[in-house]
């Protein structure tokens, strides 16, 4: 890479690294998932002992499906970079360096990624 | 890019989207941060007063302990992804391109790919990223 061009060798590196960079993040956003549903699992049952009073059961229940929503919905708009995101990064970089990398959108006809699809489509 | 190149337009229009992409990502992951503080308000009260058992107090705040670890340490991993990891998305595809680009602020690059060696910086690669955009 001491040219200002990078070599193939250097492309390929790059795109397998940012390819296991937006897997790392899916893997962050399952353990994310993984965590809740095991403090989610923990809660329920001491919900339904005898241990905690009835008056603030449903306090709490509320407060953690509140937070149960904005989790699934944050969560699920990382793991939606992280796949759709990455797959356009990888299709700009490859076309960049004159590679032929298959078009994100023929895989997904809804591209979450608005601006990059209004790109495609005044090209 | 019909002929398989990428006008100027295209590449700062990808690359502003790039950028909002990962600044999303971000939000997101403050998002969850704020969530999880809304329900420790709800909690601690809970937790200190009278309607919970000692038992299940203990057990629950252990639990609930160990799942603010775990949270935070991978909406860590994601912001890093997010700020880090974008920075050099943008840097490599800009030289893709053969134009200047910064070497991001924050040079740990920990988490990309062990075989990934990028450059040292050169004098002469040493432009603002926007410059390039530009």
């Amino acid at each position: 890479m001491a040219t200002k061009y990078p070599s193939e060798e250097d492309v390929s590196k790059f795109l397998k690294a940012s390819e296991d960079l937006m897997n790392l993040g899916i893997t962050f956003s399952h353990n994310i998932d993984s965590a809740f549903l095991e403090f989610k699992k923990t809660l329920e049952m001491m919900i339904k002992s005898n241990f905690v009073e009835r008056a603030v059961v449903e306090m709490v229940s509320n407060s953690f499906d509140k937070l149960e929503s904005k989790v699934k919905s944050n969560l699920e708009s990382i793991v939606n970079i992280c796949t759709e995101g990455g797959q356009w990064y990888s299709f700009y970089l490859g076309k960049a360096v004159g590679r032929k990398v298959d078009l994100p959108l023929s895989r997904r006809p809804q591209s979450s990624v608005p601006d990059v699809a209004k790109v495609q489509r005044d090209s | 890019m019909e002929n398989g190149k990428l006008t100027d337009e295209e590449v700062h229009k990808f690359l502003t989207g790039c950028e909002n992409l990962m600044r999303l990502g971000t939000h997101f992951t403050e998002n969850i941060r704020n969530a999880l503080g809304d329900l420790r308000k709800t909690y601690d009260p809970v937790l200190h007063s009278n309607y919970v058992d000692k038992a299940v107090v203990e057990l629950l705040t252990r639990s609930l302990g160990d799942f603010e670890k775990k949270i935070e340490s991978n909406l860590e991993g994601i912001n890093k992804i997010c700020t880090r990891g974008g920075q050099w998305l943008v840097f490599y595809l800009g030289k893709s391109l053969g134009k200047s680009s910064e070497m991001p602020q924050h040079p740990d690059r920990s988490f990309l790919n062990e075989q990934f060696k990028p450059p040292a910086t050169s004098t002469e690669q040493v432009q603002g990223t926007k410059k390039m955009r530009a």
